[in-house]
């Protein structure tokens, strides 16, 4: 009986996994056709729509009331990383010239001890 | 070059009063918004298993210098390049599961490009700003680093690819270039080429509206690829007998996967119409921000890893890369996925084969 039982249980295991492994396969099949993909390009492009008009709302009222809004917020951040990214660039040009004046005097010294 | 220098001066100048101006405008505008800063600057720690010091940092993009009981053999300096849409601690999730901690010990200087987390002060930057500027400071930091004249890169995923337009770019800096589960061919079999291809993705609306690729967006993306691996994943744990390693390893593999970060906006913008729209390095020669990519003029030993098993960046996706670049490439195939490239057990063979190849120097 118990070994009945334990037979019944993994029939029952294997029908489930077969299940699940055709349902996955039929999934990962859907995940690429043409009708998912339109589905998904819809669905984000309406999300997209919604978000815009909320923002341009959003946008209107905080002019109105003179609030200062994320925007602009993000727009000095910007800024800013750009001024160090100019900083890096020049901190690394006066290092290249360091490095030719260093290596001038060096010729230059050495010609003279000659 | 004075006159670069100071053309860039008068610009950083000016730029600087532009600044204070606007500050100011907003100051008056609203004191307590300006006050309360920005979540993105915050200070994060490293979350990865090898002890790290950090050797330079520009804004949130960091160079992490991997310590080691091994003495350093090989004297030119290795840095890892990990993606944009992921956390950087991949590279070195667990003790038992390193790359970056094995090549360490292989006697190699390991570096970490950790792109830290972006906030909207980068959603302006360009792709190129990515794969030019910031990846050339932190192989600039690394030779000053070790007194090398040349640094090798290894990238995984997008890392990859962006570290092959870098050697692309400036082939004279780079010494080898190792490429794991990097795509090269973006319109493959694969779902998501399916998905970002120009006819179904309008990248565009998407940048212009949110600014940036939001990380739920991404996420959500990734599971839909297949998406009922997350039922049989989690069916699989709560089946299986798990021992305490196999349990430590699942939470820290999740931890990562939930833990991910927005892309910049007009790099993902970049990206996405340059390698998903157009396809343009598959071509060999394309225009690269403005500015002419032959592939074939890249000559330097390259390594590039594949994984049988990847959904992500199928092999055929990478296999091209060795009739597209003039110089040898190395092809390995590991039975692995797309983490597992990096991670598995069954990537520790490889990391041997990439501590060779890369100490061959």
């Amino acid at each position: 009986m118990e070994a009945l039982f334990q037979e019944y249980l993994k029939a029952g295991r294997d029908v489930q996994t077969f299940w699940e492994n055709r349902i996955a396969q039929a999934m990962d099949e859907f995940a690429k056709s043409q009708t998912f993909v339109n589905t998904m390009t819809r669905s984000l492009e309406q999300s997209l729509d919604v978000r815009k008009m909320w923002e341009t709302n959003l946008n209107r009222w905080a002019e109105t009331f003179q609030v200062v809004t994320k925007r602009e917020l993000d727009e000095i951040n910007r800024r800013l990383y750009d001024q160090n990214a100019y900083l890096d660039k020049i901190t690394t040009q006066l290092a290249d010239i360091a490095g030719h004046v260093r290596a001038q005097t060096e010729a230059v010294t050495s010609g003279k001890t000659n | 070059m004075n006159d670069t220098l100071s053309k860039s001066a008068a610009r950083l100048l000016e730029a600087t009063a532009a600044n204070i101006d606007l500050a100011g405008r907003i100051i008056e505008k609203n004191l307590d918004s300006v006050l309360s800063g920005s979540s993105a600057t915050r200070d994060e720690p490293y979350r990865g298993a090898t002890t790290v010091e950090e050797i330079f940092r520009f804004d949130s993009m960091k160079l992490l210098r991997y310590s080691g009981t091994a003495p350093v053999t090989c004297t030119t300096p290795l840095v890892l390049v990990p993606s944009l849409i992921n956390r950087a601690y991949i590279m070195d999730l667990m003790p038992s599961a390193t790359l970056a901690g094995h090549l360490r010990e292989a006697g190699i200087q390991v570096y970490l490009l950790d792109w830290g987390t972006p906030g909207p002060q980068h959603d302006h930057l360009p792709f190129r700003f990515f794969v030019d500027d910031l990846i050339g400071m932190a192989v600039r930091e690394a030779c000053r680093d070790t007194g090398a004249k040349k640094a090798s890169l290894l990238g995984y995923c997008m890392g990859g690819t962006m570290s092959l337009l870098h050697a692309a770019l400036h082939p004279n800096r780079i010494e080898r270039l190792i490429m794991l589960a990097a795509p090269v061919n973006f319109h493959d079999e694969g779902p998501l080429s399916a998905w970002a291809r120009k006819d179904a993705f309008d990248v565009d609306t998407l940048v212009d509206v949110l600014g940036h690729a939001d990380s739920a967006m991404l996420q959500s993306s990734f599971q839909l690829i297949k998406p009922f691996s997350g039922y049989q994943k989690w069916k699989n744990v709560f089946e299986g007998s798990l021992d305490a390693k196999a349990a430590e390893s699942i939470v820290a593999l999740e931890s990562w996967l939930n833990d991910n970060v927005n892309v910049p906006g007009e790099a993902y913008r970049g990206y996405v119409k340059l390698c998903y729209h157009d396809n343009a390095i598959r071509n060999r020669r394309f225009d690269f921000d403005g500015i002419e990519i032959d592939l074939e003029n890249l000559s330097i030993p390259v390594m590039n890893v594949m994984a049988s098993k990847d959904h992500i960046v199928p092999i055929e996706s990478s296999r091209c890369l060795s009739q597209l670049v003039s110089g040898p490439v190395t092809d390995l195939v590991i039975d692995a996925g797309h983490i597992g490239v990096v991670m598995g057990r069954k990537a520790r063979g490889m990391f041997e084969s990439v501590a060779k190849f890369h100490s061959t120097v």
